[in-house]
């Protein structure tokens, strides 16, 4: 199968001189439609990093990146908010919903930022918000939901428009043990049904055992 | 509605109370400069309502006249010379002079006495009852319903005395305002000569001639200047603008409305600026999500500029209420709030403007977010 994700010796200094770092060091992996992985690392190892570079966020130093077939890094192809507009879903740790907008109003500013058809947009929300449970909470505001409600929410905003790579961080660290749990399930669910490349940050190791890969990072070097 | 705009609305009214405070204080700051403006326009209908009104073309004064209220003597021969002028429809006299009016309790009040011709051009030009015409019954006078108070005028009839002579109340006018303090009289020449004696029987202050069928103004004011001597020929149009610049610009009262106007513009600025500095940085997450999510920087100064215009748009409707309902109020009183509806035109498009140029700032806020920031982690 093609892979929607590939990741070619990308390295990342910060700084010059006697001052550089070297937080990514020669990071190569790929992934296929329906890929599922953790990646998994200690604080400061260069996991957020990794996702910035991969959400097409930040620049690498060095390095190739290709979403979709095409070229993000070095020379992008198109501009990088098109990359994350077209190709890239994020799940943040908070949801990051906007709050002074109703749940079907969050996905639907998406979602008409997106190249969804304007026929596709509603039956898009209604069935993200029926599988993710979350239809009968979709006129709320995020302030009158739970925290596992609002990442279910987020989910469905990232899944809209049907992204080649899902790039989740740590989205189970605001929920408890169970809600979270149910998180990453949804997550693991919703990227296998939509055929997406999941990357999941996460601290959990508990999680790790339902997903396909697992990579570690540490020091900037990147290990599966 | 598009998604943008319901966005930016949703956004920038997400807490209530800011929002109406923010609109009320702009609608305040807009009602004051257009109050400011309004008073400049109602001032400057003021200075040049009997020149404008009176439907001469071309005004014949003593040289260096500076405005309407301070004319000079000039011979009335000059009368009988713009008469003869074969460009001239008509030429009718005018006497303009500064005198007291002594009411029935002995008070004296200075005022501006207006001494018309036979046809009564210059006079007042809408009455709030008598008659033009009977400023040329003996010993008659018309006064303005707006100063009748101060006249110490109650009604038709009353007599009052103007430089020592006795004088009866025939006809009052409306809305033949001043500037000055001092109300205008209006009487006939000859009256009005009697009553000043500092002009001779031969003297008037203007001459106001219409310029015949097919003959420019400037024609006639042409004509007329290559004609007679010792006099100053100004179309009605230039002789408005300077009695206008001289009480707007020479004595200072202009300036001072307009400076009032731009400081209410200015801290209406400040007030938007500041108002969309603080609801962008509230919504500095929410920016960078949504820049994450994919929206363009763009998209992002659209939605900023939309809440200026719609602080700015908000805050116009109810400086605009506030205006018009002063406007209306003070209609019937001697300082009246006046506007066009081009120079209103002008005050919205300006106040919009103002707004949007206010949202530097926070635009400048919105293209420095790093969308890297949504990112929580530490890793």
């Amino acid at each position: 199968m093609k892979a929607v994700l590939e990741c070619a010796s990308v390295r990342k200094v910060y700084g010059e001189k006697t001052l550089a770092q070297t937080v990514l060091d020669n990071v190569s992996f790929s992934m296929v439609p329906g890929d599922c992985a953790a990646l998994l690392g200690p604080s400061g190892s260069g996991k957020t990093t990794l996702l910035s570079i991969l959400g097409c966020l930040l620049t690498p130093t060095e390095g190739t990146l290709t979403i979709n077939g095409m070229s993000a890094f070095p020379k992008s192809v198109i501009p990088l908010t098109e990359f994350r507009r077209r190709y890239v879903g994020f799940v943040f740790q908070q949801a990051q919903l906007l709050p002074f907008l109703s749940v079907e109003e969050n996905l639907s500013v998406v979602a008409k930022n997106s190249d969804l058809a304007s026929h596709d947009r509603k039956g898009r929300i209604d069935i993200l918000l029926d599988r993710l449970g979350m239809s009968e909470h979709r006129r709320k505001r995020p302030g009158e939901l739970s925290g596992g409600q609002r990442q279910r929410v987020a989910i469905a905003r990232s899944l809209l428009h049907r992204p080649a790579v899902l790039l989740a961080d740590e989205p189970t660290a605001a929920l408890d043990r169970k809600n979270g749990e149910a998180a990453v399930d949804l997550l693991l669910e919703e990227a296998r049904a939509e055929s997406t490349a999941l990357l999941v940050v996460t601290h959990d190791t508990r999680l790790v055992r339902k997903f396909d890969r697992v990579f570690h990072i540490e020091n900037g070097r990147l290990e599966e | 509605m598009n998604s943008s705009w319901r966005l930016a609305i949703k956004m920038v009214a997400f807490r209530r109370v800011r929002f109406s405070v923010a609109c009320s204080a702009l609608g305040f700051l807009f009602f004051l400069s257009a109050a400011q403006i309004g008073l400049l326009v109602g001032w400057i209908d003021t200075v040049t309502a009997i020149v404008v009104r009176a439907g001469g073309d071309v005004w014949v004064v003593a040289h260096k006249t500076p405005a309407f209220d301070y004319g000079t003597a000039i011979p009335e021969q000059r009368l009988d010379e713009v008469r003869s002028s074969p460009n001239s429809e008509w030429a009718e006299p005018l006497f303009m002079g500064w005198m007291f009016l002594q009411r029935t309790d002995g008070r004296r009040v200075n005022i501006e006495l207006i001494g018309v011709g036979d046809a009564c051009v210059g006079g007042p030009w809408r009455m709030a009852a008598g008659n033009v015409d009977c400023v040329h019954e003996p010993r008659s006078i018309i006064v303005d319903e707006l100063y009748q108070q101060q006249l110490g005028i109650e009604r038709i009839g009353d007599e009052i005395e103007i430089a020592g002579r006795r004088a009866v109340v025939r006809g009052i006018s409306q809305d033949v305002r001043t500037l000055t303090a001092a109300p205008f009289c209006f009487c006939s020449l000859k009256e009005a000569r009697q009553y000043d004696l500092r002009y001779r029987s031969d003297e008037i202050t203007y001459v106001i001639a219409k310029a015949k069928l097919g003959v420019d103004p400037e024609d006639l004011r042409d004509s007329l200047r290559s004609e007679l001597s010792g006099v100053e020929v100004l179309t009605a149009t230039e002789f408005a603008q300077r009695s206008a610049a001289y009480w707007m610009l020479e004595t200072g009262i202009g300036v001072t409305v307009i400076i009032t106007a731009v400081l209410g513009f200015s801290v209406g600025a400040l007030v938007t600026s500041q108002t969309l500095f603080g609801i962008t940085n509230d919504h500095l997450p929410n920016f960078a999500t949504l820049r994450a999510v994919g929206f363009s920087q763009a998209k992002l100064v659209g939605i900023v500029l939309t809440q200026s215009l719609i602080l700015g748009g908000l805050g116009t409707l109810v400086g605009s209420a506030l205006f018009f309902a002063a406007a209306h109020a003070s209609a019937r009183t001697p300082i009246p709030l006046e506007t066009t509806p081009l120079i209103f035109s002008c005050l919205v498009v300006t106040n919009l403007l103002v707004c949007v140029a206010s949202s530097l700032l926070a635009i400048r806020t919105v293209l420095r977010i790093d969308p890297v920031a949504v990112f929580g982690g530490q890793g």
